[in-house]
């Protein structure tokens, strides 16, 4: 995961793209990224993928790592409600993203920042709109202000 | 609300030594008179500035130990789960007087199965709210004008804070004046709201107490409450009656008074709620940033169970070089359901961050979402472990 | 529950130790501490693993024997060795009872060379200034200070419980200003004068005597300051005399923290035995060929030495009688002739002088310390000494009657300020050439965990140039090296100057001086 937002300097376009850290779980929402490539579905380049087993494995702890690795911003996505594929854990996810929610939003990051999204494996159209709308919303907030200035 | 009572010790000893006509002190000595109880957990008084947590199973050592103590801000909870680590002490029943921070914190450390319960007496008292020692020492030469080591003793009655000298004078100070100059009690007590431990098997207090009456207001909360106060009385060391009418309303007056006082408090005191976004991150990094990672805060904190496999502890790394630590990121994160304000992080960082309120900051936002208020009952789950509950209402 | 002092710096921090039997020792904290109001830097907190190193036993030659045997085969053996081929040395924590005893022994065998850690600048220091060395001034007057400037002293990691009071003084308005090498690191200092590490490597080279002419400048810095600063045995002499030269010419005052117990106690040394030798460090001692028998007292001369182990092996087993006598086995012990079990610093009744002269109760019950040291001046004079009658010998030296209560700070030095003249502190460039610095400097930063060396962080920090041009990723490790060379683990730190390396732990073997150049390379 670390590494993955590292080794993103790459983008150097004129205008500042925002480096988004995406977790996505294997069964659906993985696979939903997937359909938006086979899909040939335009998204801007800005998100980095770390594909988990279950939504339900991300801890909250792993967000604010990304935040202080200096993503711009981190969504978290996974199967439906009730698509789960270890039955329940995506409730879990939903319960901890409440708490995740509301601490950034006390500790002073924007919520543009932070975003919760149910995708499932057909929903190729869902991922590229979602990574479509919150790179214009953190563009519009700017780069995190955990990044530090040293870090390209 | 359970059955109120006012009691007080028969025991003329126990009666001089104690406050408010000894009641807690003769309910724990008769548990452990009569084995109710295998020990219980005092704080042995030092001098006025100090006091010593102790586990006893004596008695006497009860009675010496009888009396208040508010410039020792000590909560007891970490004191019990140590007596619990303990193998040979399993299964045993302890007692003790407990403040509703202890009691809370107590609880806590209950649902995260560090203790039963079931083996735990809460005789639980009201609180006013406790002292930092050094802070009283100033105040005593500072306000009261006198030798801080010449006080023999401190009371606080309606309001005010008394300071008796060795001559037999006493002085007093209100308390409202004593914080207005920067002394007084400690920030979390100023803005705690748990002012009667109804989370307890007994509240004690003397909020309540017709004027001119040695005697303890006692509210029976549990069956081992029940045991407790029965134990006592059928045993001849408690006489009591039915508390008037008139002591309830007092006792809910001045208790809603405090509260209201604590709200203002909070207002006071929390100065981020003035900061937009942007400010409020700044406070937060320059604050944290100060942080020398001791654990300090962690290893006194009441409700945290995590001992050394703590993921605070386990994903921080002091190569990195975040602007807030994963430490206080995760400690912040994880107490947002169950800080229960106590303030003993802030004691102890060695770097005096405001770590009560900057925990109260980021736990009251959830706690209200979340209609959960931690430390009330052993039933109650911590919400961040629940898969949905809470949440059925709310979404 | 034992009340009790850190032994980890000379803070003097009070807290409770409680032995919680099978499951080891606890910390509490105690509130009520008037040094620290209970609160504790990771050192503190870690002082139950500190407490569980391995065990001094009483041996004679290498073999177990009873603490009588030990003590009566110490006096023996220190009896043929000449007084002057003799020399003590305790630099640790050994209590004020236990130094006093030190001091007696030392004379009974008509010995005058005895070190208790005063850097070894204070030899060459004016008369006048040695009671700055040894008493600084009451902690709450930092609060109060309006200007404080922290002179090469980054008190979040060397002095923790410091801090909070440059902090509260911050708050009541003063202004900090830090002299160092690197600066801004936790943002406090309203304003960093930032010094050339490389031109103070030769602190007597021409070049140094330039850079420190800023400070001179900037007297608008240092008038009526409270100054502080950290002396230890590796403290350059020169940046000393500067502080003291600038505390002259400005009116300031300095106050020196220590990174032992002992050190703040060795004016027990100035009114017991002013006619030993003062301030040598155990360095100068280790390297005295004269020196045939050593005497350690609560010393790890692996903690207080900046050499690596194989050195100090090396110089001590060419000693005739090495006697040792502590509560935890160091390097030394095993080529020890004879060695003195004591009980740990917690266990032991006693006092303890910090660094702003607070005399401090540690509240333990055993006196093994002082009946050893008193067992083994019995033997050699006839003369054994009740521990009450050492205390009270310990508190008249100290000028006191009775032990004083611990919120008051009792000693105080005579002269507030530092009354000399200012360039006789100054002897300018003492040799001609710079060291040449081609790659990188190490420097140290001495917290109380680098002297034990225990729970050190293990890593180098380095600057983001340095990351940069050695393509550093994280995972990465990196090799420093002079005569030997070690690999680490790095953090990069955007304070620092490019070719600056700071270091908690020590590289025993890369540097035996607090700043020195060093080469850094990516271990491949």
């Amino acid at each position: 995961m670390l590494a993955a937002v590292n080794s993103s300097g790459k983008a150097e376009a004129e205008e500042w793209q925002p480096k988004i850290l995406a977790f996505c779980c294997n069964w659906c929402s993985y696979a939903g990224a997937d359909a938006a490539g086979l899909e040939r579905r335009q998204t801007p380049p800005t998100i980095r993928v770390i594909r988990v087993m279950c939504s339900g494995r991300i801890d909250p702890a792993f967000a604010l790592m990304g935040f202080l690795e200096g993503a711009d911003a981190v969504l978290i996505t996974g199967c439906h409600i009730g698509d789960c594929h270890y039955v329940d854990a995506n409730y879990k996810t939903r319960n901890r993203f409440e708490f995740l929610k509301e601490f950034v939003d006390e500790l002073g990051l924007e919520p543009e920042r932070l975003r919760l999204q149910w995708i499932s494996a057909s929903e190729g159209a869902i991922f590229a709109d979602m990574v479509r709308e919150v790179t214009e919303n953190v563009k519009k907030v700017g780069p995190s202000p955990f990044r530090k200035s040293w870090k390209k | 609300m359970g059955a109120c009572y006012l009691a007080w010790a028969t025991d003329e000893k126990i009666r001089d030594r104690a406050a408010n006509g000894g009641f807690v002190t003769a309910v724990l000595v008769a548990a452990l008179e009569k084995d109710l109880l295998d020990a219980v957990i005092v704080v042995k008084k030092e001098d006025v500035y100090e006091g010593i947590p102790t586990v006893t199973s004596d008695p006497e050592t009860v009675v010496e130990c009888a009396g208040s103590l508010h410039a020792a801000p000590i909560n007891l909870t970490r004191f019990v789960v140590e007596f619990y680590k303990d193998e040979r002490n399993k299964g045993k029943k302890i007692g003790l007087p407990a403040k509703p921070c202890d009691a809370r914190g107590i609880i806590e450390q209950a649902k995260r199965q560090q203790l039963d319960i079931n083996d735990v007496y809460l005789v639980g008292l009201n609180c006013g709210g406790t002292l930092h020692p050094l802070g009283l020492r100033e105040a005593a030469a500072e306000i009261y004008g006198i030798d801080p080591d010449a006080v023999v003793k401190e009371e606080i009655k309606a309001g005010k804070l008394f300071l008796s000298l060795q001559s037999g004078e006493e002085r007093e100070c209100k308390m409202d004046e004593l914080e207005e100059r920067g002394y007084g009690r400690r920030d979390s007590c100023k803005m705690c709201t748990t002012k009667i431990p109804t989370m307890a098997d007994l509240a004690c207090g003397n909020w309540g107490v017709p004027k001119g009456e040695e005697a303890t207001f006692v509210e029976v909360l549990t069956e081992k409450g029940e045991a407790l106060f029965r134990n006592a009385l059928e045993n001849g060391y408690i006489e009591v009656k039915e508390a008037p009418e008139e002591s309830l309303e007092v006792r809910e007056r001045i208790k809603n008074a405090m509260v209201k006082r604590a709200e203002e408090w909070w207002q006071k005191l929390d100065v981020v709620r003035e900061l937009t976004r942007d400010e409020r991150l700044k406070f937060y990094v320059e604050t944290l940033k100060l942080c020398i990672h001791c654990g300090a805060c962690r290893i006194v904190c009441p409700v945290c169970a995590c001992g050394d496999a703590a993921k605070c502890v386990s994903m921080h790394d002091e190569r990195d070089d975040y602007v807030i630590s994963m430490y206080n990121m995760i400690r912040l994160l994880h107490l947002m359901d169950s800080c229960i304000g106590c303030g003993q992080c802030e004691d102890v960082c060695p770097v005096d961050i405001p770590l009560t309120l900057i925990h109260r900051r980021f736990a009251e936002r959830m706690q209200r979402k979340l209609n959960y208020t931690p430390g009330m009952s052993v039933e109650e789950k911590p919400p961040f472990y629940e898969a949905e509950l809470r949440w059925h209402d709310i979404l | 529950m034992i009340k009790t002092i850190c032994p980890g710096c000379s803070l003097g921090c009070g807290l409770y130790l409680e032995d919680g039997g099978e499951r080891g020792l606890r910390v509490w904290h105690r509130k009520r501490a008037p040094v620290n109001a209970g609160k504790l830097c990771a050192f503190g907190m870690c002082l139950p693993q500190y407490y569980g190193r391995a065990r001094m036993e009483n041996t004679v030659d290498g073999k177990p024997v009873t603490q009588d045997e030990a003590v009566s085969e110490a006096a023996k053996r220190l009896k043929s060795i000449k007084p002057e081929e003799l020399a003590f040395v305790s630099v640790g924590a050994a209590t004020c009872e236990e130094l006093s005893s030190l001091i007696n022994l030392c004379k009974a065998l008509g010995c005058k060379n005895l070190e208790l850690g005063l850097n070894a600048a204070f030899k060459t220091l004016p008369e006048s200034l040695h009671e700055f060395l040894e008493i600084g001034v009451p902690l709450a007057s930092v609060e109060r200070a309006s200007k404080l400037v922290l002179f090469f002293m980054e008190p979040f990691s060397q002095h923790p419980l410091l801090a909070r009071r440059i902090l509260k003084a911050k708050k009541n308005g003063a202004k900090v200003f830090e002299v160092a090498f690197v600066g801004g690191e936790r943002g406090i200092a309203d304003e960093t004068i930032l010094l050339d590490a490389a031109a103070l490597v030769n602190s007597a080279s021409a070049e140094a005597a330039e850079e420190l002419k800023k400070l001179r400048e900037r007297k608008d810095v240092f008038e009526n300051a409270l100054i502080i600063s950290e002396v230890n045995p590796y403290t350059d002499a020169v940046l000393l005399r500067e502080l003291f030269a600038v505390c002259a010419e400005c009116g300031a005052m300095p106050l020196l923290m220590k990174p032992f117990l002992t050190m703040s106690a060795a004016l027990l040394q100035s009114a017991l035995a002013p006619e030993t030798k003062r301030g040598s460090s155990l360095l100068e001692v280790f390297e005295d060929e004269r020196v045939k028998g050593l005497f350690l007292l609560e010393t790890d001369p692996a903690g207080v030495l900046l050499l690596s182990e194989r050195k100090i092996q090396e110089r001590l087993s060419g000693l005739e009688l090495l006697v040792e006598q502590g509560a935890f086995r160091t390097v030394a012990s095993e080529l020890a002739t004879v060695t003195l079990a004591s009980d740990m610093f917690f266990e032991r009744r006693g006092l303890v002088v910090n660094a702003e002269g607070r005399v401090l109760r540690n509240e333990g019950t055993s006196t093994t310390g002082v009946e050893i040291l008193e067992g083994i001046a019995g033997d050699i004079t006839g003369a054994r000494r009740s521990f009450e009658d050492v205390r009270n010998e310990a508190l008249k030296a100290l000028g006191l009657e009775a032990v004083p209560n611990e919120d008051a700070v009792p000693l105080r030095r005579k002269e507030e300020k530092v009354q000399v003249e200012p360039n006789e502190l100054r002897s300018g460039a003492t040799v001609a050439e710079t060291t040449r610095v081609e790659d990188y400097l190490l420097l140290y930063r001495t917290t109380p965990a680098f002297w034990s060396g225990q729970f050190v962080k293990d890593f180098v920090e380095i600057s983001v140039e340095a990351a940069r041009s050695l393509k550093l990723f994280r995972g990465d490790k990196v090799e420093i090296s002079n005569a030997e060379a070690v690999t680490l683990d790095f953090k990069i730190s955007e304070h620092l100057p490019e070719r600056l390396i700071v270091s908690e732990m020590k590289l025993a073997g890369v540097s035996e001086r607090l700043l020195s150049p060093v080469r850094l390379r990516k271990k491949e």
